[in-house]
């Protein structure tokens, strides 16, 4: 893979030049120079050597490959999602060096700069607690703030979080998502490199969110990052994980496989903004835990990539228990966004609630896809449904797949609700009347129709998610 | 320098119906000069017109000039957008104002001010002369938090609208059944402030369909509006006879057509 | 001919052999390329289930479909509880403009000629909706049920009201296997001519043990028409019902379908309703109620297949012990039907402790010129309710009992053909009380 091969990958890609120009870009990197394409018992074997991985997570892998080349893909889904993905021309693994770096001066300049095109060393040293920004398929740059440290809180790259802390990965890795949970988790698991660990003690408050920054820079790249948050008795914690990606005219593929655990009381928020170029595939796994009387939140926003499929979902395992999602899906042009969530109320007392929003425009194609289960003892339960989904203009298309299956009735209330709709030319008009523009008015009603997703963002994120909607909509008014 | 306000000579409009993929004749040669300074207040019954002539004016999609001309200020409006005319200084108050959610009034009022005056206002400009009008006219500052008009009730619409007004400053000023839906004491708060609004370099265009808010008012001028056309026009006067003999008495035979 | 062949091996082939059978017969003589295609089909397809998210709920065990014998339903129709129309009275005390045959035995001139009409029609519309749509990955169109009634039906139903012709008095059409252990395939084809209106009672109803009725419903509301159709199922616990509707609702016409069902061991419709023309209308209501291990589901599909169309789709269950009920309710606008509207509610009340019921409404929406919604909740009674009724003196079991019977009667009232059919109310009343215990004065459903 030289680097003259991806300078021309440039201009072909004509589906993604608007994003070029609008965000993406490209850094010269030549790490894959060592690396081999496809997946074999002999790749995942230089993997975990490489990392130096104890002998339980290689076999973990060379498992998890064996469950993967026996699944099918999901049926539930029309076959030509997947018909793009070649996992025999995938790079599985990619390095940018042997190196982490802890400290901003020592990151190498090319790898700096794509994080100055992102801004994200002025975010992180304005209110971000540490900042772990994935590179490649390695962490290279991670920084944790002191105080942090000292209350015992572990936010790690999951390699580091491997050689430190090894028996606790042990103990919960798997245990939300098995390896043969889904063809992709499989895959992950066989071959996942990077992600997060994070462990918040007890009674431990994180008062400012973490974040990390994930980002793939090569072509044919899958990303496999692995996470895992647990937040301890009486803990609490915000994560935050943000995607972009510079444009390539293959398909990249993003699988990731995040499992958060919130023991009793405690409270667990994972919010993530996904952005990637157009031609990604991002089909990520995310599921969580809710003990005795914790809160679990999937903030969700997904913008870009040509296909994602993604069901944030919370196991109400005990009393009290609370679940909530709030997603946005925007999809434009050629894309397609199949999200949604699912909340398995496994005990009495749990509550749990979804809002999802979904804009397509351009002829993009946007989904919501749920689960509601209420199984049986689970009495008192309480969970509300909402998706809204907007219609840019006459060719776009969305469709809302909920399925709700309920075994108790004591005291259980299931409301769902889902609408369809346009931006009315009455309200257009009543904002134009006031000497709005009328794309202003445009992006003001659809800003209104997420408000309720970016209202729960810290505000740097809602001022840009609200700029990348602008741009998504530029043009947009014939 | 002396022309009108507005004026409108033999307007005659169309309004695009949905149902039947029709246009429907609404405006059958309206005249109509305003000039600054005044009030008018146009009347009629139901279906005469009235909220057309306001919609047609403001550039409502469904709404289509086919004849006769309309200027403001002298510039014909015709093809004006309705963010250009409202940026020209023409306003409307709604009769049934759009809810928009999860755009919250103060985002809202800050856009509409800025377009008004096509720069951008500073925050703390812009806050300064919101505090002013929410003090002025009585509204709580936790309003400016909710989304717009949505879960409004009658009067809050309303007020929303006239607060809008103050803020945008048109020079002219059109309330489509404004008083419509309030009860005593809101319509007096109401037209309270309307009438604080009213000055020698703006005018305003009352279209209502009882007599009412002239006990709050001053009107200039009083029209009547039948069947597309202003049928009938004097002074406050003329509104006196309505409330005492009714549009069809004042009309004769024209408004029981 | 076809039926000849059938009586004389039904009772010696079993069904897969005689479909071998047919599909060896020359397709140019008897058999229709159509009805080929769905010989191939009873033939190969397997038993419906996943990927199909509504069919993977349907309980098969013990269904030994393949195995069981064939024998043709009982086909009767009534007006005023007498025997009118096909089956050898076929003529006979009908009203002007109603005809009622069996096809193709009974077919004269007459007959054949409406019988092509509503053939091509119907043929053409349906075979190019059945391409034409996308088939979304967990919707599954092709159904070995479907072709297997299609394939081994004898004798079709067919009703006709003529053009201009209003028939308020709903003509009872009964299928009923009698035949224990068996299966009786039925086809029943209804044609609503322009301008006029047909009111159609289909009773689903047999105390017979084991016994699996596949009907399948097929119609065209012509132009300006309107069909008032109500299903009233009942079998025994142990029978199976998997039944078909596919209705096309043309220009400024109305389809207004009622069903009341009271579950089996599993009874399943499959109903798909295109609006084909401007101002085309459906409203669709189901009253489900089940108890035991009884299941009972629908799947549902609304099309909108032109501009300014209606539809509005109500379901409500109510469970008891350990039924399961599904519901899977799909509204399509495909681009170009603009200004649509659609609407979808499903209601489940839960009153038994091990009830389980599935929802799954669905919309897939291509046009944004359109106005469409869908709800659907699960509750048992109310808490507050019970407490609000208790506090002006109730016993807390009458308090549940009314406001079960409320949930009951909301939907019933909304129903025309229960309201104005003494049959059929009688047949709701009778079977509330036998089914739940639920005393509903029929009177009070007027």
């Amino acid at each position: 893979m030289s680097s003259e091969k991806t300078e021309v990958d440039f201009d072909v890609a004509d589906i993604n030049k608007d994003y070029e120009r609008l965000y993406g870009f490209h850094t010269n990197t030549d790490y894959l120079k060592d690396s081999k394409k496809g997946v074999s018992p002999d790749i995942i074997r230089e993997i975990s050597k490489i990392k130096n991985e104890p002998e339980w997570m290689l076999e973990f892998r060379l498992n998890s490959l064996d469950i993967f080349n026996s699944m099918p893909d999901p049926t539930w889904m029309d076959g030509s999602v997947f018909d793009d993905i070649n996992y025999e021309d995938l790079y599985y693994y990619a390095s940018a060096g042997d190196k982490k770096y802890n400290d901003w001066d020592d990151v190498p300049e090319d790898i700096k700069d794509t994080f100055e095109r992102l801004g994200v060393p002025e975010a992180e040293r304005k209110f971000l607690a540490g900042v772990s920004a994935q590179f490649e398929s390695e962490v290279v740059y991670h920084h944790i703030q002191e105080e942090l440290e000292k209350k015992g809180v572990i936010f790690l790259d999951f390699d580091t979080g491997i050689q430190k802390h090894g028996d606790l990965i042990r103990k919960y890795i798997a245990k939300l998502v098995p390896q043969g949970d889904n063809k992709f988790a499989a895959l992950n698991s066989a071959c996942w490199s990077g992600g997060s660990f994070v462990y918040i003690p007890p009674g431990v408050k994180v008062e400012i969110p973490l974040q990390a920054y994930f980002r793939i820079n090569a072509e044919s790249i899958g990303q496999f990052e692995r996470t895992i948050i647990i937040a301890d008795k009486g803990a609490s914690v915000h994560y935050i994980e943000g995607c972009t990606a510079p444009t390539y005219s293959k398909t990249a593929f993003h699988t990731g496989v995040i499992e958060l655990f919130a023991e009793e009381d405690a409270y667990l928020r994972y919010t993530t903004i996904q952005n990637w170029s157009t031609n990604v595939l991002n089909l990520v796994t995310q599921r969580a835990i809710a003990k005795k009387n914790a809160t679990v939140e999937w903030m969700d926003g997904n913008l870009g990539a040509k296909t994602t499929m993604k069901y944030p979902a919370v196991y109400l395992a005990e009393p009290g228990a609370r679940g909530r999602v709030v997603s946005i899906g925007y999809a434009n042009k050629g894309q397609r966004q199949d999200a949604g969530a699912k909340m398995i109320h496994a005990a009495p007392h749990t509550t749990s609630s979804i809002t999802a929003k979904s804009i397509s425009h351009n002829g993009g194609r946007s989904s919501y896809r749920g689960l509601i289960k209420v199984n049986k003892g689970a009495s008192h339960v309480k969970t509300d449904v909402d998706c809204d989904a907007l219609l840019l203009d006459d060719f776009s298309e969305s469709d809302t797949y909920p399925t709700i299956d309920v075994r108790e009735r004591k005291d259980v209330s299931v409301m769902h609700e889902a609408t369809v709709g346009k931006v009315s030319d009455e309200t257009i008009y009543y904002l134009k009347s006031r000497g709005i523009k009328e794309e202003d008015a445009l992006l003001m009603v659809v800003n209104g129709f997420i408000q309720e997703f970016t209202k729960e963002l810290p505000m740097e994120y809602a001022v840009e998610l609200n700029r990348l909607i602008a741009l998504e909509m530029e043009g947009s008014i014939g | 320098m002396t022309s009108p306000l507005l004026e409108l000579k033999g307007l005659c409009s169309t309004v695009f119906s949905e149902d039947t993929d029709q246009q429907i004749p609404i405006l059958k040669g309206v005249d109509l000069t305003i000039n600054k300074g005044e009030i008018h207040v146009l009347m009629g019954v139901n279906g005469s017109g009235k909220s057309s002539l306001a919609h047609v004016l403001m550039g409502h999609p469904n709404h289509q000039i086919t004849e006769g001309e309309a200027h403001f200020d002298g510039t014909p409006i015709q093809d004006m957008e309705s963010d250009e005319r409202a940026r020209a200084g023409m306003f409307l108050a709604f009769q049934y104002p759009h809810a928009i959610g999860g755009l919250p009034v103060g985002t809202f009022l800050k856009a509409a001010v800025e377009a008004r005056r096509s720069e951008e206002v500073p925050f703390r400009v812009f806050k300064r002369e919101l505090d002013a009008a929410l003090e002025k006219l009585g509204i709580s500052k936790e309003f400016l938090g909710r989304s717009l008009n949505e879960g409004f009730s009658g009067g809050e619409k309303k007020r929303n609208e006239i607060l809008q007004m103050h803020l945008l400053k048109p020079t002219l000023a059109m309330l489509d059944e404004t008083d419509s839906g309030l009860d005593v004491d809101a319509l007096k708060k109401v037209f309270h402030d309307v009438r604080e609004y009213a000055n020698q370099d703006n005018a305003l265009l009352v279209i209502t369909h009882y007599d009412r808010v002239l006990d709050y008012i001053n009107p200039t001028h009083v029209h009547i509006m039948s069947d597309g056309r202003i049928v009938k026009s004097g002074g406050a006067d003329l509104s006196k006879r309505i409330d005492e003999e009714g549009f069809e008495a004042v009309l004769g035979v024209e408004a029981s057509v | 001919m076809i039926q000849s062949l059938q009586q004389k091996k039904l009772s010696e082939l079993n069904a897969v052999e005689l479909l071998r059978e047919l599909k060896k017969a020359d397709p140019s003589h008897y058999v229709s390329q159509e009805r080929m295609g769905h010989v191939e089909r009873a033939l190969e397809l397997p038993l419906p289930g996943a990927p199909d998210e509504a069919w993977r709920r349907v309980p098969m065990e013990g269904l030994n479909f393949e195995s069981r014998p064939i024998v043709p339903p009982l086909l009767e129709t009534r007006l005023n509880g007498k025997l009118v129309g096909a089956g050898g009275t076929n003529g006979s005390g009908l009203p002007a403009g109603l005809t009622v045959a069996r096809v193709p035995g009974e077919l004269d001139g007459q007959t054949y000629d409406a019988f092509k009409a509503f053939r091509e029609r119907y043929s053409l519309l349906f075979e190019q909706r059945r391409r034409k749509n996308k088939g979304r990955a967990n919707d599954v169109r092709e159904n070995k049920f479907l072709s297997f009634a299609e394939a081994l039906a004898g004798d079709s139903l067919f009703v006709r009201s003529e053009s201009g012709t209003r028939h308020e008095t709903p003509l009872h059409v009964s299928v009923h296997n009698t035949t224990p252990g068996s299966v009786g395939p039925a086809v029943v084809c209804i044609h609503v001519c322009e301008n006029s209106r047909l009111s159609l009672v289909i009773d689903y109803q047999g105390t017979e043990s084991d016994t699996v009725t596949i009907p399948v419903i097929k119609a065209v509301v012509g132009k300006g028409g309107e069909l008032r159709i109500l299903r009233a199922e009942k079998i025994a616990d142990d029978s199976h019902l998997f039944s078909h509707e596919f209705v096309m609702v043309e220009e400024d016409a109305k389809l207004n379908s009622d069903g009341v069902f009271f579950g089996s061991k599993a009874t399943m419709l499959e109903g798909l309703y295109s609006l084909m023309g401007r101002n085309a209308r459906a409203d669709v209501r189901g009253l489900v109620s089940v108890r035991g291990t009884q299941f009972s589901g629908q799947k549902l599909t609304m099309e909108h297949n032109a501009e300014h169309t209606y539809s509005d789709t109500t379901v409500k269950t109510v469970l008891y012990d350990a039924a399961h009920s599904l519901f899977a309710g799909t509204i399509k606008i495909p681009a170009g039907s603009r200004h649509s509207e659609g609407y979808e509610e499903n209601r489940n009340l839960l009153l038994g402790d091990d009830a389980h019921a599935d929802s799954i409404p669905q919309l897939e929406i291509i046009e944004n010129e359109v106005k469409c919604s869908h709800g659907a909740t699960m509750t048992s009674t109310v808490p507050e309710e019970v407490y609000y009724l208790q506090s002006r003196g109730l016993p807390e079991a009458v308090a549940e009992r009314i406001l079960v019977g409320a949930f009951y009667r909301e939907i019933l009232e909304q129903m025309e053909l229960v309201k104005e059919d003494e049959a059929t109310r009688n047949f709701v009343a009778t079977a509330l009380r036998e089914e739940t215990g639920l005393e509903l004065d029929p009177s009070a459903m007027v």
